[in-house]
């Protein structure tokens, strides 16, 4: 007993320690890591160039995953890699596709041959060639099974290679999504082979090696990842020496680490925390549209939702863009379709059929279905009309608390709810099983491109098409839409795509969230926007 | 009565009463107290300030600090008194059983303990909380486990004490069983310090579940979860700091009452300390009371 007492006496002693040493750890900005170089705070009057700071710290919510290309599925992995890696096409600003990798392409007059002339002289971080070879092998890698991206590269039928730097995709058929689908990040990252194939597969997926103006150097796990800079680089630049990435989870530590020159970026902050910021001379805040729609998907294979009349009835319960204005002003801003309103597709306000706001019709349509109001709520055959709403907290901006509100007003129709509140990877567990009835989520790209929402949220099996949505007619509809090379008709294709969306009732559309970053003023050399927001190759310090 | 007559005296219980008092009216009355229910949303009131209208502010969904924290004394009582019952219950059960036959089962029983004793509290109710899933009747039991060993400790202690008295031999002469001898004799001797760690237990449930709460695994919302409020609140610390800090003073005054109580009743029970009679130096009965 003596002994036992006297083990325990030890550990309690030791958690002491543990519990006594904790609260330092946040304080300290490198963990325990050799000393970073000294935060900008000498005058930057006296020879700029010797004293600028010339790493880049960017805060991010959550760690990174792994690095194979074809199954990145999460932005913060994806904003990482995109340092490392590179694609065949890259966009411009205004979203159109530019040379990367391939320095010119052709495309046949049919839209079926699409040939790419590849950068010479390119080398992979471990010394290996670019070529049409690594090309061909990550393009075949990125149509198998284990990949995330099948649906997109099935559409190449064969690939041919002319010579070393010249490689022909030969299509299944016209496509208009092609070149976006090349450029999209994630899976157009072509990786190094040699390090492939000489490397077990766990460890490749944990030490990226590509051809990007930065590279891997070292992570320490739920704390920072650092990327050095890559002196053999083809392009004009970096001129940093390194991007490190700091795991900060909490919004408002982010905001005093920023505030503190802890880090130099923050993607995300609250309305209060933004007004006060463009107040300071100091920071720089920018906000800008994005391609990022936010919308509660209804699963329709699950209880009450397979029934026509509750999806609309929710609809009508809910009155979103009062909610949106109100919670989440002005970073979300409300919006009727799963496709983005900043896109050329989006077909413009009102025009698109819509559900408003009309608790009485709400309830007209639940007793259709066959509910009787029992005491407070709504039953059938003796089940409550009863709905667990999936919400993700701090992902999307104010997503916990306009779940909130979503239930408060359901409750005031008749409808049960609750807000199911989880981590987010248990969270995306659950919702990728389809293992839910309502699920706040959103969708992001980096292009306007139309396909990149409609066929992964709601063509049949779509890869984030999580709730089961299923349209013969509209997989007809877009499928014939990614064939047409006519920029108008694709228009009139997608704009009756939208139409057939909303009148099918799968979502309550949330709204469009804007992209921000916030980072000090003396930043130069980085012009962020919607479709190209991490090319740090010409970013400095002044 | 005799402890009851010294726990009025008591000093310092006196304000933990007082503080209970303040606790217990708004849990018993929330419903005439409360001027609105605790998810009585308004947009166009969102993130008040304290005012005439909103005496503790609204929150980010415009619902009013006021009624949120009135309506969740309620919340708060109920998982105190619950956790702190599954503890005493099981605990107590396990001590006596421990503490009563000795040996083989006294081993394997706090050897046990003694093992769940090297988890820190809040810790081991979020490993519970973690295989029963979130939700405030997991949180309750998570609690509970977490003092389930501290009861069994000090009961075990304290029937090891009494078990070798001569009216429990005379018991065992008489031929009693020992279910009997354990109810109706042990117990009842041993019911002071039980009485003392329970009430300090309280106070301790409230924090872990408020803790538990805090890092998203308690009551789930819209419920006026105190340690959830404060986890809301936390995110406008700077701009908005009525929403995090009025939840925070609530848990405040409730564990500070639970405290005073417990430091009180433990003093009236102990015979060796003085408690000061109405007129007398109160410092003099503090100062003895000391430290055990």
């Amino acid at each position: 007993m003596k002994r036992v007492l006297s083990i325990l006496v030890v550990l309690m002693l030791m958690f002491a320690l543990v519990a006594c040493g904790s609260p330092d750890e946040p304080a300290d900005p490198d963990n325990g890591e050799p000393a970073e170089p000294a935060e900008p705070s000498e005058p930057d009057d006296d020879d700029p160039d010797e004293d600028a700071k010339t790493d880049w710290v960017i805060a991010l919510e959550t760690d990174i995953v792994q690095f194979d290309p074809i199954q990145i599925g999460d932005a913060t992995t994806s904003g990482v890699a995109f340092q490392i890696f590179e694609r065949l096409m890259t966009r411009a600003p205004d979203g159109s596709p530019i040379p990367c990798l391939a320095e010119d392409w052709d495309v046949s007059d049919d839209g079926l041959e699409w040939t790419f002339y590849l950068r010479q002289g390119v080398e992979f971080h471990d010394g290996s060639p670019f070529n049409a070879e690594v090309v061909e092998w990550h393009f075949t890698r990125a149509q198998s099974d284990d990949s995330n991206f099948q649906a997109q590269f099935s559409a190449i039928t064969e690939m041919e290679i002319v010579d070393d730097h010249t490689i022909v995709f030969t299509l299944e058929e016209p496509n208009a999504a092609f070149p976006d689908n090349v450029i999209m990040p994630n899976g157009g990252f072509i990786p190094s082979m040699e390090a492939f194939e000489s490397m077990e597969y766990e460890d490749w997926a944990m030490e990226p090696m590509g051809t990007g103006p930065f590279m891997w150097s070292e992570w320490v796990q739920g704390q920072r990842v650092e990327l050095v800079k890559n002196p053999n680089w083809w392009g004009d630049g970096p001129i940093l020496e390194k991007v490190i990435y700091r795991v900060i989870p909490e919004a408002n530590t982010q905001v005093i680490e920023l505030e503190t020159g802890g880090v130099d970026l923050i993607t995300r902050a609250s309305v209060q925390d933004l007004e006060r910021f463009e107040a300071d001379p100091d920071l720089n805040v920018i906000v800008t549209p994005a391609y990022r729609s936010r919308q509660y998907e209804l699963n329709v294979e699950a209880f009450p939702f397979g029934d026509k009349r509750i999806r609309e009835a929710v609809n009508w319960a809910v009155d979103m863009p009062n909610i949106v204005e109100a919670v989440a002003s002005p970073i979300t801003v409300p919006s009727d379709s799963l496709l983005p309103m900043a896109g050329w597709a989006y077909p413009g306000e009102g025009v698109l059929p819509n559900i408003g706001y009309d608790p009485d019709r709400a309830r007209e349509l639940i007793e259709e279905a066959g509910f009787e109001m029992v005491g407070d709520y709504y039953e059938k055959d003796g089940e409550r009309l009863s709905i667990e709403i999936h919400s993700p907290d701090h992902r999307y901006f104010m997503d916990k608390d306009i779940s909130e509100v979503v239930q408060n007003q359901f409750a005031a129709v008749g409808i049960e709810s609750n807000v199911k509140v989880m981590e987010w990877g248990a969270f995306l567990d659950e919702v990728r099983a389809g293992e839910f009835q309502m699920v706040f989520l959103g969708w992001n790209q980096s292009g306007a491109d139309p396909s990149l929402f409609t066929d992964a949220k709601v063509m049949t099996g779509g890869r984030g098409n999580y709730a089961n949505l299923s349209d013969p007619e509209l997989d007809e509809l877009l499928r014939e839409a990614l064939r047409e090379q006519d920029m108008d008709v694709r228009k009139e294709l997608y704009e009756e795509a939208q139409f057939m969306i909303n009148e099918n009732v799968w979502h309550i559309f949330v709204g469009n969230e804007s992209l921000m970053w916030i980072h000090p003023a003396n930043v130069r050399g980085w012009d962020p926007g919607p479709a190209i927001s991490g090319d740090y190759t010409q970013l400095y310090f002044e | 009565m005799n402890v009851l007559v010294r726990l009025s005296r008591h000093r310092s219980a006196r304000i933990g009463l007082f503080c209970l008092l303040l606790v217990f009216g708004a849990a018993i009355f929330a419903p005439v107290l409360a001027p609105e229910g605790y998810d009585d949303q308004n947009l166009a009131m969102r993130l008040q300030p304290p005012s005439n209208e909103s005496p503790l502010g609204t929150d980010q969904l415009g619902r009013q600090l006021t009624s949120r924290i009135i309506w969740g004394a309620q919340i708060s009582l109920q998982i105190a008194f619950l956790a702190t019952g599954i503890g005493l219950l099981i605990g107590s059960a396990l001590g006596l059983v421990a503490g009563y036959y000795g040996g083989k089962i006294d081993r394997l029983i706090m050897g046990f303990m003694d093992v769940l004793l090297a988890f820190p509290g809040i810790l081991l109710a979020l490993a519970v909380v973690a295989v029963l899933g979130p939700g405030l009747y997991n949180v309750m039991i998570a609690v509970g486990i977490s003092g389930i060993p501290r009861f069994a400790r000090l009961v075990r202690g304290s029937t090891l004490s009494v078990r070798e008295k001569e009216y429990i031999e005379a018991q065992h002469g008489l031929g009693a069983r020992d279910i009997r001898i354990l109810t109706k004799h042990i117990l009842p001797n041993i019911i002071g310090p039980i009485v003392v760690l329970a009430t300090l237990r309280v106070g301790t449930s409230i924090m872990q579940a408020a803790g538990v709460s805090f890092l998203g695994l308690g009551a789930q919302p819209p419920l006026p979860d105190w340690g959830g409020m404060v986890s809301q609140g936390r995110h406008l610390l700077r701009s908005e700091w009525w929403v995090g800090i009025f939840p925070g003073v609530a848990i405040l005054i409730t564990v500070f009452g639970f405290n005073l109580l417990g430091d009180g009743v433990r003093d009236a029970l102990d015979p060796r300390v003085r408690i000061a009679k109405k007129g007398d130096e109160p410092r003099e009965a503090s100062a003895e009371a000391g430290r055990r």
